[in-house]
């Protein structure tokens, strides 16, 4: 892995941003920041400015973590309407008890909105959580005039979270494409296939 | 007061030690040259090929490892250093001998459904991994059985919701036939005839996001009343109507869903057929049939039932 020493400034900024309550989130959540998709109660994830890693052991205050999944590269949709099925989060095998959110529609349209999936407290230093997101069949899309079912019947979303990297920030962001996820099978009806990033 | 600066420390010693570059990768993935392949005879020679592209604006990304169930390895460790906008392209192969493995290996995919339509789903996803981060990207192979039965000869008659939501004149003349009660609401008039036709599974008319039972109520009161009129119009009926209607009037979604895929069969079926003699088709109006649409739909409050 390259790493490399950045400017002054960037490390001017962490500071600051250290200072607003940036790593994972304790019980007492930071608040939202600016130019981020504003993340709904109890969190709001705070500006990607770098790659560093932090300790996740430094403090003895409970850790958590949250999931989220934002829409991105929106075409033109007004809408793409998706309920949330399962969220399941293991790590060694073993299932990590999880704080679901009240979310169960989700408008992916929304780019200011990384939907919250739930809450789960930091596996242990070292360790993978492996991440199981399932969206409940039928979706819908909306777009100008026209309006149709989005099929979401497909392989579950799945992802190897290192605890070091869920440490960072707090959470861990499903950035769904809808340019190259959602395809238009006819004119009422649509697939999804998701193209997407993890980010943490 | 704020937790300030809890953090802070962090950031010190990070003042002495180096940080990780931003990288950030997409991948694109096709199976013979397409996001969806079908496949209708076997065996099938399937070529995958997944692309991982650096979309950093400024920096390389180094590709740590890439995966995909079909690779052999599954998974390769690599330390790859693409470019500003360069990308490296990943083909395999994979032949499915017959339409049952394609099955079993949908099963063991984990496909939340791998069979749609009489045709079995397969969707394959690879990954591609930075420090910190993953894209990942998916494609489906689409299996036919090797014998599809034919479908049952048209019973008469039928046209499409997209029919009956842009011909005015005719969707005037199926609602002249009464109001049309549908379980959850009733559509006592042309603008609420076409508002339903063109209501968005979507969002209510507020822009309020449905719930799964109001996109599913959605989705099945389209097809049901596409399914009425055609009755009306030309004399093709159905049982699936007053079942369709029965479970529109409830909150089992699981019934609901069920019956969207059959009613849509049932409406697209004699759609090559000729109008009967005397039937008024009228021109395709779809701008105004939208202007006169008024979506007769609201919250209802209710919720998908176990």
């Amino acid at each position: 892995m390259t790493r490399t020493l950045e400017s002054g400034l960037l490390l001017l900024s962490l500071a600051a941003i250290a200072c607003g309550g940036t790593g994972p989130k304790s019980n007492a959540a930071p608040p939202g920041a600016p130019g981020q998709p504003a993340i709904e109660s109890p969190t709001t994830p705070p500006p990607d400015v770098s790659n560093s890693t932090t300790d996740p052991t430094a403090s003895t205050e409970p850790q958590l973590a949250s999931l989220r999944l934002l829409g991105v590269a929106n075409p033109g949709f007004d809408a793409v309407v998706l309920d949330l099925a399962e969220v399941s989060i293991e790590v060694d095998g073993a299932p990590l008890a999880i704080d679901l959110s009240r979310v169960t529609t989700m408008d992916l349209t929304r780019a200011d909105q990384a939907w919250d999936l739930g809450t789960f407290a930091l596996p242990p230093p070292g360790t993978v959580a492996h991440v199981r997101i399932v969206l409940d069949d039928v979706g819908a899309w909306e777009e100008g005039a026209e309006a149709g079912a989005l099929d979401v019947c497909g392989l579950p979303i799945e992802f190897d979270a290192p605890a070091e990297w869920l440490a960072l920030r707090g959470h861990a962001v499903v950035h769904l494409d809808l340019s190259r996820s959602i395809l238009k099978v006819d004119a009422q009806d649509a697939i999804l296939l998701p193209q997407l990033q993890v980010r943490y | 007061m704020r937790q300030a600066c809890r953090w802070a420390g962090v950031a010190a010693i990070m003042l002495a030690a180096p940080l990780a570059r931003a990288h950030e990768l997409v991948c694109e993935k096709t199976v013979n040259g397409a996001a969806v392949a079908e496949v209708d005879s076997y065996p099938a020679t399937l070529t995958f090929q997944a692309t991982v592209r650096n979309v950093h604006p400024t920096d390389v990304s180094i590709v740590e490892w890439v995966s995909d169930r079909f690779m052999d390895p599954p998974r390769l460790e690599l330390d790859l250093a693409l470019p500003v906008g360069g990308s490296r392209t990943f083909e395999y192969g994979l032949t499915i001998a017959s339409y049952e493995e394609c099955v079993a290996l949908a099963g063991e995919a984990g496909m939340s459904c791998s069979t749609a339509g009489g045709c079995a789903r397969l969707d394959n996803r690879f990954a591609a991994g930075w420090d910190q981060g993953e894209a990942q990207c998916t494609a489906r192979v689409v299996c036919k059985p090797p014998a599809i039965p034919p479908p049952p000869p048209p019973s008469g008659a039928t046209r499409t919701l997209g029919f009956w939501k842009t011909h005015v004149d005719a969707a005037t003349a199926c609602i002249a036939g009464g109001p049309i009660d549908l379980g959850f609401v009733t559509l006592d008039s042309l603008e609420d005839l076409l508002g339903l036709l063109w209501s968005s599974p979507a969002r209510y008319p507020s822009g309020d996001p449905r719930d799964a039972l109001g996109r599913f109520r959605v989705l099945l009161a389209h097809q049901t009343a596409t399914a009425i009129c055609n009755t009306r119009a030309f004399g093709t009926t159905t049982p699936l109507v007053a079942e369709a209607v029965s479970a529109l009037g409830g909150t089992a979604c699981g019934d609901i869903k069920g019956l969207v895929d059959d009613l849509t069969a049932f409406n697209e079926q004699g759609d090559a057929l000729p109008f009967p003699d005397g039937f008024v088709v009228g021109p395709a109006q779809p701008v105004d049939a939208r202007q006169i649409a008024v979506d007769p739909t609201s919250p209802t409050g209710e919720s998908c039932s176990p």
